[in-house]
């Protein structure tokens, strides 16, 4: 019931969007906005830019709104875009390098005990990563994009994802260490 | 297998990762509004814009037109100076002859003929109009151009002589009565 008048509410938003009424724009670009932001600020970790990019994202929704079939949820149709527009800018901005250099990335994560960070502390740490493992990381693990679709996506091949995704995952691992060292 | 507990914690507080951080939502709105509306009225000044241009370049297109066609008329009866004396002097004959005519009152029905005749050196005057917006003002053209008002004035003489014998003949026939 729940889930069928949300789907009617998000339809009538749809048509109200198409029709140009400022109205129902300015109430999907309240329920997705938030939302939108986190992913590209997770890509993208300068506060300015993300929100540029967020306003790139919704000018597009808004002018494409007619072109969405449904096929996907609006959020999800809505995701698309804002993902794409993040990786055009960050390419844009410069190469994106996924080669994996050789360090020293010590792996230290126990099986047995809990994560003990903060969902704030996480997030502050991916800001940190490099760009190429951290935009990785982000596909795979907050947007649930498979290896051979992140490779499609930004070009490279899914070992390269893999290696990509491994390192960010051990950097990360690395940065919370370290922070709890300095922690005490 | 190694669980993968960093993604299952993300996955389990994935809400939470959405609501960290407060961006300036108010003004990016703003922003995508102004451009938004400025996308939305942009192709209309545009359209309006080029409306106008268009109606403004038809109407200079068309008065430029006429304007040059009435020049290439007036400029192949003068252009040359070896036929201007000629020309002004023929067409003035006969614009004086035509004033003549009119002002006397010539019925048309009393020389149908002479009129016939008339009507028939208008259409000839028109052909060689286009032909002078064809060809220019060439030596043959004004030479057939001569002929016309010549023959014209011949005939608007004829008319006028015509028309002074059968006033005379009326004279004539009222006094004998």
């Amino acid at each position: 019931m729940l889930k069928a008048e949300r789907k009617d509410d998000d339809q009538i938003m749809i048509e109200q969007c198409i029709k140009g009424n400022s109205l129902a724009q300015k109430k999907l670009y309240d329920k997705y906005s938030q939302a939108m932001y986190h992913t590209i600020i997770r890509m993208l970790p300068f506060p300015n830019e993300a929100e540029d990019i967020l306003q790139d994202t919704f000018i597009k929704v808004f002018r494409k709104i007619e072109s969405y079939r449904g096929q996907a949820t609006l959020g999800a149709w809505i995701k698309k875009i804002c993902i794409n527009t993040t990786l055009k800018y960050l390419r844009k901005q410069s190469p994106i390098a996924y080669g994996i250099e050789e360090e020293n990335l010590n792996y230290v994560e126990s099986t047995k005990t809990e994560l003990r960070y903060s969902v704030n502390t996480i997030h502050e740490e991916i800001k940190k990563l490099p760009k190429g493992s951290r935009v990785v990381l982000n596909l795979y693990l907050f947007e649930g994009y498979t290896h051979k679709e992140i490779s499609a996506c930004l070009n490279i091949s899914e070992s390269t994802s893999k290696s990509q995704y491994q390192r960010g995952r051990i950097l990360l691992q690395n940065q919370l260490k370290s922070l709890q060292h300095e922690r005490g | 297998m190694r669980e993968d507990r960093l993604r299952d914690f993300i996955d389990q507080n994935r809400l939470d990762f959405d609501r960290i951080e407060s961006p300036n939502v108010d003004f990016v709105w703003k922003e995508i509004v102004s451009k938004t509306q400025k996308k939305k009225t942009k192709p209309n000044y545009l359209l309006l814009i080029i409306g106008v241009l268009f109606a403004l370049l038809a109407i200079l297109f068309i008065s430029n037109r006429k304007t040059n066609q009435k020049l290439d008329r007036l400029e192949h009866y003068v252009l040359d100076s070896q036929y201007k004396t000629e020309h002004e002097q023929l067409l003035k004959t006969v614009t004086e002859k035509e004033n003549e005519i009119l002002s006397q009152n010539i019925k048309e029905e009393d020389y149908k003929e002479i009129f016939e005749e008339l009507d028939e050196l208008e259409r000839n005057q028109s052909f060689i109009e286009e032909d002078f917006q064809t060809y220019g003002n060439t030596d043959e053209l004004m030479r057939t151009l001569f002929k016309h008002y010549e023959r014209k004035s011949k005939i608007l003489e004829i008319l006028l002589l015509e028309n002074e014998k059968r006033k005379y003949n009326a004279h004539i026939d009222h006094r004998e009565i």
